[in-house]
């Protein structure tokens, strides 16, 4: 996911901190930064106003506007679709520098002078948007500059997260860790929520079916909201970690989300026909959801429904018919903690992702519904003119307390360190872990945002990430010198593997899994094992043999101008039983044009069987065996050509030209094949 | 007894003269044949008087000695060179090709796959397999990752039935070994695995190698130790090598090895995507929910547990671009190895 190092400050003060270090750092921690974006300064780029705006003389899709800055007035070539007279926009003037280092000097377009761009948010590197200009808000001043307003300065990281840390799904996830990293404080956010004396138990209620699936479920009613677009501050942070602003309700349920992690939903009070309702699926039910799609549920999944009908399919997504629209005056906002397996499952089951689920899934915090129900409530007091009725509705669990007690000693054994006890310690107490001291002995009460911290193990990777992996001694284990060989098979794959290299023969790797039609040609169907999702129908049916392969890659190095090849593989073939299918390895070998290289030199042409038996014979007198050569009956065999090798009166694959009646695409000119 | 010895002694110019091994062989017979000249003195000998016969005796061994000195010589000399002339007479074009015993190729994959083997079993790891058809049990569940565990996102599965799948680690192997023995474990397992992927940088198919060691007192430390030695005499005893923290379902703590880039040399480049490190392998000290699930003693055993691509490291060894060019087995690619 993405942070924005500007919103990051909210909760913990970076000035100073090189940002390239901190990357480092937090990378070093277990989090990984995949790419750090510096959005610089915009310098010679300010707010204009758009005077004129006219066709290009000269080009079809070219405008020709006259802009002003207030102090002086531009010629300038557009080419975008949206540019219209009297609009505000993002102006740059000759000499500014555009992120990417595209300088704007004065240029002819179509032979018309142009003093300057008109730009488009992809341009100033706010947003990967490149559909049309940026139109900004009419009231804002031509000249004004235009970096406070996009909030510029920013970094923003790219951070590849694991999906044991769930707590870092939020900027205030990454403020604690960059906090405890470098030893700052963190600062809380406070709020002052104005409810009005109208109480929401007036316009519905909770109540909770399932409590194992959802132990809380908190509720508020904001009334009166004007729907339109969030403040500019919040569009700028929401762009900054890759969020498309869309209306500032929507917007204030994104912004807790990626501040604190907590996803939240709105529904249209108007479309709630008395309580919420949280219980399981009847099967059959369908709903459409906000993505446009509708969604059959089964017993197990989890809905929210008002005494009527659905409205939403819990933790996942809300339905399309009680979602905010435009003219959306009252709303009832959703705040709970849905159980990780539950929304897991239903996701899986439905091949659904959303941000709410991913943090669902993942585990959000237990105990943030109480408080984030307020401060997305406050928020929309702020941002979009609600009143907020008194009271929270539904029911909130308190999670259960997880404390931990693990041994200093223990951890410094497992990890072959000798950190002093004050220093895990402190560790532990910068990570909020809370830790109790008794002897050796330390005692941990995880918050409830770390739903990863369950065992001593985890305290010892705390202790180890913070104390930094690259100070933990490097040392090489003691191993018992009884160690047993390689077993004859592996052995003998790999010995083999060298002598057919010696006679000439390349190692070829096929895939496990072909086509079934192909197989048949050589297999009874009723022993293949298939796949139940497989990559396309050409890989839908694990080998039974591996020389079907073989002939495949020789077919294409034909088909590559090779007039011969020698080929080999070690692989295993898979056939069906009632378990687990019974594979065994199995070997191949393949000749086909003429088994000796072209020269001068070269000893007179050989039936391909006899030169490849020559070679089946040294391999098998590499381990003393001694094969007799009966003639062999396989349909797929040229039958006056081929033999089965029988060794100890039993089978032990075939030696022999394929027949001809083979689909024409399959025969090669004198191929040979050797396979048990 | 009057004897002619500078008529006799013309041999030495007769054999000096001989010019082939034939000719010199008419010298001898000449005089030492039946009927040769020095053979005639002997046959004489019984006429010599008797007070002579000593000295007569004498000159003709004298005589004898000095043929067969000469004759040895000059024999050896001719025989030298008649040979001499007859080589050269049978030269060869010896710029000319040979008997096309074209030598083939072990493909890449498994050169590097061996390489690896020999590195650990070197260590005093033992090498051990398992089926690539393989149960949800022993692919995920014994490794602590259960049905819904978002970890199963990380690896998109092919199935053969509900309960059976094509294993998507090597880790399995880990899993048998641990149920059918007991502490100590000292094993690799390299082999096939699968996942429902498909593109630039994924091929349905790969290779992997998975470790584990379970013992008394197996330490982080250690881990840190066994891999850095295993990646400085895969790739130099110079590269840099850094652990960093991860997660994975089945170690605790886990963490992700990065090797310095040996494509730019640390500079910064495509390939390691300017950041000059590069990932190798995964690892982490083994989940005690692993341990559990053997049914090993977590107070009494500690491990650790790690999986490589073989596909990435052969990449990186041969610098080799494309991923799919290994199951190509285009005769081009592969006769390079």
């Amino acid at each position: 996911m993405k942070i924005s190092i500007n919103w990051i400050n909210e909760f913990v003060d970076t000035t100073g901190i090189d940002m390239q270090e901190l990357a480092a750092k937090l990378t070093m921690a277990g989090l990984e930064v995949e790419s750090v974006e510096t959005k610089s300064r915009l310098e010679n780029v300010v707010v204009a106003k758009v005077l004129k705006c006219e066709k290009h003389p000269d080009a079809d899709k070219l405008s020709l506007c006259v802009v002003s800055t207030g102090d002086a007035e531009y010629q300038v070539v557009c080419g975008a679709p949206n540019v219209r007279a009297g609009q505000t926009v993002v102006f740059a003037k000759i000499g500014a520098e555009l992120p990417g280092g595209f300088k704007i000097k004065k240029a002819k377009i179509r032979g018309t002078e142009s003093s300057g761009m008109i730009c488009a948010e992809d341009e100033i590197g706010i947003s990967d948007d490149h559909d049309g200009i940026m139109i900004l808000p009419d009231h804002l001043e031509a000249g004004m500059d235009v970096n406070d307003y996009l909030g510029l300065p920013d970094t923003v990281m790219e951070i590849g997260i694991t999906p044991n840390r769930a707590d870092c799904l939020s900027m205030v996830g990454y403020a604690r860790e960059i906090a405890a990293l470098y030893g700052l404080k963190l600062k809380e956010r406070s709020w002052n929520l104005a409810e009005t004396d109208d109480k929401a138990e007036n316009y519905g209620g909770v109540v909770i079916e399932n409590k194992e699936a959802c132990p809380t479920y908190m509720g508020r009613v904001i009334k009166d909201v004007k729907i339109g677009p969030s403040p500019v501050w919040m569009q700028n942070r929401l762009r900054a970690v890759g969020v498309r602003p869309i209306s500032n309700v929507v917007d204030v349920t994104n912004y807790v989300m990626f501040e604190y992690g907590q996803p939240l939903h709105t529904f249209d009070l108007r479309e709630i026909d008395g309580k919420i309702i949280i219980r399981n699926a009847k099967a059959g039910e369908k709903l459409l959801l906000l993505d446009e799609k509708e969604r059959t549920f089964n017993e197990e999944m989890l809905l929210i429904t008002d005494e009527k009908k659905i409205l939403a399919l819990a933790g996942v997504m809300g339905g399309e018919h009680s979602g905010i629209s435009n003219d959306t005056k009252d709303v009832f906002l959703e705040c709970a903690y849905f159980e990780p397996k539950q929304t897991r499952k239903t996701a899986r089951k439905l091949g659904m992702t959303s941000d709410a689920a991913y943090r669902y899934e993942r585990g959000a915090d237990p105990a943030n519904p109480v408080k984030m129900v307020d401060y997305a409530a406050y928020l929309l007091q702020e941002v979009a003119g609600g009143k907020v009725c008194n009271g929270k509705l539904g029911e909130y669990a308190e999670p259960a307390e997880k404390k931990v007690t693990v041994d200093t000693k223990w951890i410094n054994g497992y990890l072959g360190t000798s950190i002093s006890d004050e220093q895990i310690v402190k560790i532990l107490s910068d990570l909020h872990l809370n830790p109790v001291v008794n002897g050796t002995s330390v005692t941990v009460t995880a918050p409830s945002y770390r739903v990863d911290i369950v065992s001593d193990q985890d305290i010892a990777e705390e202790v180890a990430r913070m104390y930094g992996y690259d100070n933990i001694p490097t040392t090489l284990p003691r191993i018992d010198a009884d160690s047993k060989p390689m077993s004859r098979l592996l052995t003998a794959r790999r010995d083999i593997g060298y002598q057919m290299k010696t006679m000439g023969f390349n190692e070829a790797i096929n895939y496990s899994f072909m086509k079934d039609d192909f197989l048949k040609l050589f297999d009874d169907e009723a022993k293949f094992v298939k796949l139940l999702n497989p990559i396309s129908e050409d890989m839908n049916t694990m080998r039974t043999f591996v020389f079907p392969g073989l002939l495949a890659t020789i077919k294409y190095n034909l088909n590559n101008g090779f007039k011969q090849a020698r080929f080999f593989e070690f692989a295993s073939s898979f056939t069906k039983t009632d378990r687990l299918p019974e594979q065994r390895m199995k070997f191949a070998a393949a000749v086909a044009g003429d088994f000796w290289s072209m020269s001068w030199a070269a000893p007179k042409a050989i039936e391909p069987f006899f030169a490849l038996k020559g070679v089946l014979e040294n391999v098998l007198n590499a381990y003393k065996i001694k094969a007799e050569y009966v003639r062999s009956d396989r349909h797929f065999l040229h039958p006056g050509k081929a033999a089965e090798i029988v060794v100890g009166g039993r089978s032990i694959g075939f030696i022999g030209d394929f027949t001809p009646q083979l689909p024409t695409k399959l025969t090669f000119a004198r191929m040979s094949c050797c396979s048990r | 007894m009057q004897v002619d010895l500078n008529s006799i002694r013309q041999f030495e110019t007769e054999i000096a003269q001989a010019t082939s091994t034939q000719q010199l062989y008419e010298v001898k017979v000449k005089y030492l044949g039946k009927k040769g000249i020095i053979s005639e003195l002997s046959k004489q000998l019984k006429d010599v008087p008797n007070e002579q016969k000593k000295e007569f005796g004498m000159m003709i061994g004298e005589l004898r000695n000095s043929f067969e000195a000469q004759y040895e010589a000059q024999e050896k000399k001719l025989a030298q060179a008649e040979l001499s002339a007859k080589l050269t007479g049978e030269s060869l074009d010896i710029t000319m090709s040979g008997l096309p015993l074209v030598s083939g190729s072990i493909h890449p994959i498994m050169s590097v796959y061996y390489e690896i083997v020999n590195i650990f079993t070197s260590m005093g790891f033992e090498v051990a397999v398992g089926p690539e058809a393989e149960s949800d049990q022993f692919n995920f569940e014994m490794l602590n990752i259960p049905k819904e565990h978002p970890a199963r996102d990380m690896q998109d599965t092919f199935y053969i039935s509900e309960d059976i799948l094509l294993r998507t680690h090597t880790s399995p192997v880990q899993a048998r070994t641990m149920q059918a023995q007991e502490p100590p474990v000292k094993i690799i397992a390299p082999g096939k695995v699968y996942r429902c992927d498909y593109d630039l940088t994924h091929t349905p198919m790969f290779h992997q190698v998975e470790g584990l060691l379970v013992d008394k007192g197996v330490t982080f430390g250690d881990l840190k130790g066994t891999l850095t030695e295993f990646i400085q005499r895969m790739f130099g005893k110079d590269i840099p090598v850094r652990f960093r923290p991860s997660f994975f379902p089945f170690t605790e703590p886990s963490a992700e090895v990065d090797m310095g880039c040996v494509i730019c040399g640390q500079k910064g480049c495509r390939v390691c995507k300017g950041t000059g490190w590069l990932e190798i392998l995964g690892c982490g000290m083994v989940n005690n929910e692993v341990f559990k699930h053997a049914g090993y003693d977590t107070s009494v055993y500690s491990g650790f547990a790690f999986g490589m691509g073989i596909e990435r490291i052969t990449m990186l060894k041969y610098g080799i671009g494309d991923l799919r060019s290994f199951f190509e087995n285009n005769l081009k690619f592969l006769r390079q190895f």
